[in-house]
């Protein structure tokens, strides 16, 4: 009987902090991910402040100000449109504020998305790259990005509140019907 | 042979030159409100550069349109995987039919792989994303070619361009985009214009294709048709395919009508806004020079490819299945129909696939570290993949 000959395994030497391994990919290459791989989003999501950019980026900061959860807002979504595929940075990167951080396409346009505070990628949504759709059906829950290692909280004070958001989409909203 | 919109160009001074390129270097400090470049080179990498740059650096306020030509090539959307979109064997080959060398390149934008050469012309607008549409641009196009008579083009749900190939049958409002006479599920239209787009910091860039005169219209399918198509799970964008036809129409007079559409649209005259010719000089700008490097190395174009999976069973030598992950091997799994179980770990190599020269030797040195495999067809499986995974012809580092 024929049995499986594993020639090379774990031929990638992965970054530090990246939370892949060679094992768990070929498991996902064949099978869809099992849920359990996926940590479920905050439980006590009150309990956390959610700030925003006028590039339509939210970002959400941990109760110890340590890790920042980052993804778009519905109207980014809805202007997005059926979005096909993502493009995801690797857990370990560093970004700056603003640093372009992933690619969202969607009926063929290459839309990027950027960084709304400085850090590094602790956990990229696997989610999202099993079902790019997830982001159209809820963008501002389980289809978060990524989570991010603060660099620097007092970033997250400058971007802004849901309200002054909300005026931006406001103005964005009355040009477009011009 | 030259692209037709270059054909009156006899030569450009140097003082020109500089003049063209510090006409793009300064124009994040423009006032006007719309700017019309026409490139002189039909390099493919520098053409979508220089796009590239002014989609970056054209400030809020400002449109763009920029024309531009390129030599025969492949791109292929900015998610797309070469070894499934293009015949990679042809681009080894580095021919086409007549002799003429072909280039493979990865754009910025979205959307699907499609085949360029001098009788094709670009366009591109860049404009503030509350201007834009994705059938705006297209619209515009359009309109400028009904004025020369096309009336059976139109836009389709694609955003793309297309010419109806229906008969005469219905009334229509002349003045409606996206729709002619012609229009009717009797006859598949004929695509002839396809579009992709590129979103950041508020600023929409469209770009589009026009196959007015191509000369490669029978091949166009074969530069598109990878070996390994079947076999090849991936994730990221596929193209849809679509039947191409050229408009028939000179390059220098699409760019023309093209041009004097974007001006009456929008306001722009030639007075305060002439048109700005640029070429090769380009690249001194650092953004432009910058942008050309990234879209010439190799890390773009190949390791840039969505993770996949290629799956064969050829008689004889059992099951191979490899994955590919950023354009690296991540996982390769190979049972044999001979042999018994072993594992080999080669864990501290990075493998890029675009560099694997030999299938042979690479199984060969695998089967060294394992007496078990001596037996397996090793070079029938080494062919086989020669086959389906040819290994590109790579830039010079």
């Amino acid at each position: 009987m024929a049995a499986r000959t594993s020639i090379m395994r774990g031929l990638r030497t992965l970054s530090s902090g990246s939370s892949f391994t060679t094992s768990r990919l070929t498991v996902r290459a064949v099978q869809p991910l099992r849920t359990s791989l996926v940590r479920p989003f905050s439980i006590s999501r009150t309990l956390y402040e959610r700030r925003y950019t006028d590039d339509h980026e939210w970002a959400e900061l941990s109760a110890d100000k340590k890790t920042c959860t980052v993804g778009i807002t519905t109207y980014a979504a809805n202007a997005i449109g059926d979005v096909t595929w993502i493009e995801m940075p690797e857990a370990g990167t560093a970004f700056e504020e603003g640093d372009p951080l992933a690619v969202i396409e969607s009926t063929k346009a290459a839309n990027d998305i950027y960084s709304p505070l400085s850090g590094t990628v602790t956990e990229v949504n696997a989610k999202l790259d099993e079902d790019p759709k997830t982001i159209n059906a809820d963008p501002e829950g389980d289809a978060w990005l990524v989570k991010l290692e603060v660099k620097d909280a007092d970033e997250f004070k400058a971007l802004l509140s849901k309200e002054d958001y909300d005026a931006v989409v406001a103005e964005e909203k009355k040009a477009e019907d011009k | 042979m030259f692209p037709s919109i270059l054909r009156n160009v006899k030569t450009i001074s140097l003082r020109q030159r500089v003049r063209y390129s510090s006409s793009l270097s300064s124009i994040s400090e423009t006032k006007l409100s719309g700017l019309v470049f026409r490139s002189f080179s039909d390099d493919p990498f520098l053409n979508l550069s220089i796009e590239h740059y002014i989609f970056q650096n054209a400030p809020r306020g400002t449109r763009v349109l920029f024309l531009y030509v390129n030599r025969p090539c492949v791109i292929i959307g900015r998610n797309q995987n070469p070894w499934l979109e293009i015949n990679l064997h042809a681009y080894r080959e580095g021919k086409l039919p007549h002799g003429m060398d072909f280039d493979f390149v990865r754009r910025r934008s979205g959307g699907g792989a499609v085949f360029h050469d001098h009788g094709n012309v670009n366009w591109s607008v860049t404009c503030d994303i509350e201007d834009f549409t994705r059938d705006t641009s297209a619209e515009m196009v359009v309109r400028a070619l009904r004025r020369q008579g096309i009336e059976r083009s139109r836009v389709n749900e694609r955003h793309d361009i297309v010419l109806d190939q229906g008969k005469s049958a219905q009334l229509v409002d002349a003045d409606d985009t996206h729709v002619t006479r012609y229009t009717g599920s009797e006859a598949t239209p004929f695509k002839v214009s396809g579009s992709a787009f590129k979103i950041a910091r508020k600023r929409a860039l469209h770009h589009g294709t026009a196959l007015l005169d191509s000369k490669n219209l029978g091949q166009i399918s074969w530069f598109l048709r990878s070996p390994a198509k079947g076999w090849i799970e991936a994730k990221g964008i596929d193209s849809v395919r679509s039947p191409v036809t050229n408009i028939g129409m000179d390059g220098k007079l699409f760019s023309q009508i093209v041009e004097a559409e974007f001006r009456q649209q929008h306001e722009v005259s030639t007075t305060d806004s002439p048109v700005i010719d640029v070429d090769d000089s380009c690249l001194s700008i650092e953004g432009v020079e910058k942008g050309y490097g990234e879209l010439k190395s190799d890390s773009w174009r190949y390791l840039q490819t969505p993770q996949f999976w290629l799956k064969i069973n050829p008689k004889a030598m059992g099951e191979f299945k490899l994955g590919v992950k950023h354009g690296v091997v991540v996982d390769l799994q190979w049972i044999p129909s001979n042999t018994s179980y072993v594992a080999l770990d080669l864990s501290s190599q990075e493998l890029e696939l675009h560099r694997i020269e030999s299938w042979e030797k690479l199984l060969q040195n695998a089967s060294r570290l394992d007496p078990q495999l001596e037996a397996a067809p090793i070079a029938e499986l080494a062919h086989e993949l020669d086959c389906l995974l040819p290994v590109p012809l790579l830039q010079s580092p």
